[in-house]
């Protein structure tokens, strides 16, 4: 009897040192003073999370598949059970698909989502059912208050001023959003195509830090006034491994070699983290 | 008990004869395989779709329906589909619902499964959630690849593949457990356990056949009446292939049928030695016995597999009956064991799936399969014979 115990007390034990050691780096990640920024590894398509030093946690998309919630149970605390705002950027598949489970998952607090054309696909069809059975708030473009109290991150979104519901092209449509924390800027710009860009360019009168590069790296959203008016310090290719587009484009990435910006690509990196604390910020992996 | 065993045997023989004749007969048979330009029929869908990238997969008897993730559709319902063919696939076809031919049954039973499905997805993250739902409601979950890899190089895919295999090694090891609490305890858990499987998993075949098999292991064990319930388990197998003979190219019968034939041969012995040491010698003969189902499958074997399995089985029970009372009554202490639990099975998975070296990518022929069930024989007959002189 006494050797049972003993085994079922070093058992026990196995476990919540597992629990530990599997659930720590995301605990510390999500709990410290940072700005925590994952460009996530989803495959070919986008979802980048965004958790700030006062727990609120923005999405933007949600990749291709369920692959998202595997990696994002990597990033966040198992207890944690919302989502601040959720911005899907267009209607396409590969940034829209892992969202469903999303919403089934978390309590989602603001949407940020077009949906004022008819939907593109079952997909989509399916997206809008869960956003409407989701209470969420109303007015979500104004995204501050959907963040938790105290939080000083500032979100910007730009929309295609000729791109709403005129365009049969939804990479036309992308919503493109600034996440400001101090001096501190990054920007997400979906699947932005060349034309988009050129309409937004006179929006955005900040330098950045790091760019969400357009469309995966698509020649067709390569516009170099823009990066040469951001002024970026780092560009980020959501990208998936041997893909069919053939993303990204080999002139688009000489394109960025030629003006000193380093490329990371989460094909060849896998989620790529970057952390950021009073203006300064540092890549994790 | 040798006379049993070498009579059983030959009933297996016999078996695999006629199963592997009438499945040949059926996949040479040229007409079975459908390759048409348009190719319409209605049915109603008995297996839980599941998906598979980002198509679902929906099994309408001998023709698999590959469509959109959305909507989803559910065992019970009565559907009509229509589209070009190709090796009896239809690449996003054209469907429309009966609703008025649907199965009302089956349409209930799907309801409690996706409830039980959506109350889990509010409480466990991935991997837990698939993990949990693959080993409860035998659901086959769209995983990552480098989960997949994973599970394959560390010798553990049979957890989330074939379901029948767990329900064989939770009634196994839930025999073994109850069986001190006295015969009416143990045979109304069993009964309850068994049903509830059929139930959640909305009646999947596999599920159906090791909880039958089930049923026989947990009679053996209450009458100690090993010979006969070797009889009993050959003669199912044969009813149920009888049924239907393309069974025995499932592998999910295979590794529930030799699971539960290696448990009810070991199962007279467990109770003479220590209970580490049984579940030792299960785990360690059940693996043996399956080697060469996974090798002839997958192409390869993990040589560190029965470590992992030793280490990792354990778990699945516990995280079986805890998934089943946590999509019961969600409450954050099950929440967390199981979650634990999850993140120490992944944890042994990710250390056993990194050593590379001990993956041997090899595929045994059918010769080669029996070749090593011969010797496997001749092993475990020594092994009996051993333990009964122990015993005795």
């Amino acid at each position: 009897m006494k050797n049972q115990i003993k085994s079922i007390f070093v058992l026990i034990l196995v476990i919540l040192v597992s629990l530990v050691y599997k659930e720590y780096p995301s605990f510390k990640n999500f709990y410290d003073d940072n700005l925590d920024i994952y460009f996530i590894n989803v495959g070919q398509g986008d979802a980048e999370l965004i958790t700030t030093s006062q727990g609120s946690v923005i999405l933007i998309d949600g990749g291709p598949s369920n692959n998202l919630s595997y990696e994002i149970s990597n990033l966040l605390p198992f207890w944690i059970d919302y989502i601040n705002l959720v911005i899907v950027s267009h209607s396409h598949a590969d940034h829209i698909s892992g969202l469903i489970d999303m919403l089934d998952r978390y309590r989602i607090n603001c949407i940020l989502y077009d949906d004022t054309d008819d939907p593109i696909s079952n997909t989509e069809k399916e997206l809008r059912e869960k956003i409407y059975d989701n209470p969420t708030k109303d007015s979500p473009p104004i995204v501050s208050g959907c963040l938790n109290k105290d939080d000083t991150l500032s979100v910007t979104n730009y929309a295609n001023p000729n791109g709403a519901d005129k365009q049969k092209n939804q990479n036309l449509e992308s919503i493109v959003t600034l996440i400001s924390d101090g001096s501190f800027d990054v920007l997400f710009t979906g699947d932005a195509e060349n034309e988009e860009q050129v309409n937004i360019i006179d929006m955005i009168n900040t330098d950045i830090e790091i760019l969400k590069v357009p469309h995966h790296g698509a020649s067709d959203s390569f516009y170099g006034d823009l990066i040469e008016k951001l002024k970026p310090e780092l560009a980020v290719i959501s990208v998936g491994k041997d893909n069919s587009y053939k993303h990204p484009n080999q002139s688009v990435l000489d394109a960025y070699e030629k003006m000193n910006i380093p490329v990371f690509r989460t094909d060849l990196k896998g989620t790529i983290h970057i952390k950021e604390k009073d203006n300064y910020w540092w890549l994790v992996n | 008990m040798e006379r049993s065993f070498f009579i059983s045997i030959l009933f297996i023989a016999t078996i695999s004869v006629i199963g592997c004749y009438r499945v040949y007969g059926f996949i040479i048979n040229p007409q079975r395989i459908l390759n048409l330009d348009f190719y319409s029929s209605e049915g109603l869908i008995l297996n839980p779709p599941y998906d598979k990238g980002s198509l679902q997969n929906v099994e309408m008897g001998q023709v698999t329906l590959r469509t959109a993730a959305y909507p989803q559709y559910v065992p019970g319902q009565y559907i009509k589909f229509s589209g070009k063919i190709l090796h009896n696939v239809i690449y996003y076809p054209k469907i429309s619902e009966l609703p008025e031919k649907s199965n009302r049954w089956l349409l209930l039973i799907s309801m409690f499964r996706v409830g039980v499905i959506n109350r889990l997805r509010k409480v466990l993250p991935e991997p837990a959630y698939s993990l949990v739902l693959g080993t409860i409601l035998g659901y086959k979950s769209n995983w990552p690849e480098s989960y997949r890899s994973a599970f394959i190089s560390s010798g553990t895919t049979h957890v989330i593949v074939a379901s029948g295999y767990n329900v064989s090694i939770l009634i196994a090891i839930w025999s073994f457990f109850a069986i001190r609490f006295g015969y009416r305890f143990y045979i109304f858990g069993s009964l309850i356990l068994i049903l509830g499987f059929i139930f959640m998993t909305g009646i999947d075949p596999p599920i159906v056949r090791a909880s039958i098999m089930g049923i026989i292991n947990v009679y053996a064990l209450i009458r100690g009446e090993y010979k006969v319930s070797l009889y009993i388990l050959v003669f199912v197998a044969l009813v149920m292939l009888a049924f239907n003979p393309s069974f025995i190219l499932d592998i999910g019968f295979q590794l529930s049928f030799t699971a539960t034939f290696i448990i009810i041969l070991l199962a007279p012995y467990v109770n003479f030695l220590r209970p580490l040491a049984s579940q030792v010698m299960l785990v360690v003969f059940i693996n043996l016995a399956i080697l060469p189902i996974v090798s002839y499958y997958f192409g390869q074997v993990s040589l560190f597999s029965i470590v992992a399995n030793l280490l990792v089985l354990w778990v699945v029970p516990v995280i079986t009956v805890g998934g089943i009372l946590l999509a019961l009554f969600p409450n954050v202490i099950l929440q967390v064991i199981v979650i634990a639990l999850s993140d120490y099975f992944f944890i042994i998975q990710d250390y056993f799936s990194q050593f590379e070296f001990a993956v041997i990518q090899y595929r045994l022929s059918l010769v080669g399969v029996v070749i090593y069930y011969v010797i496997f024989s001749l092993v475990l007959k020594f092994l009996l014979r051993y333990l009964n002189e122990k015993s005795d």
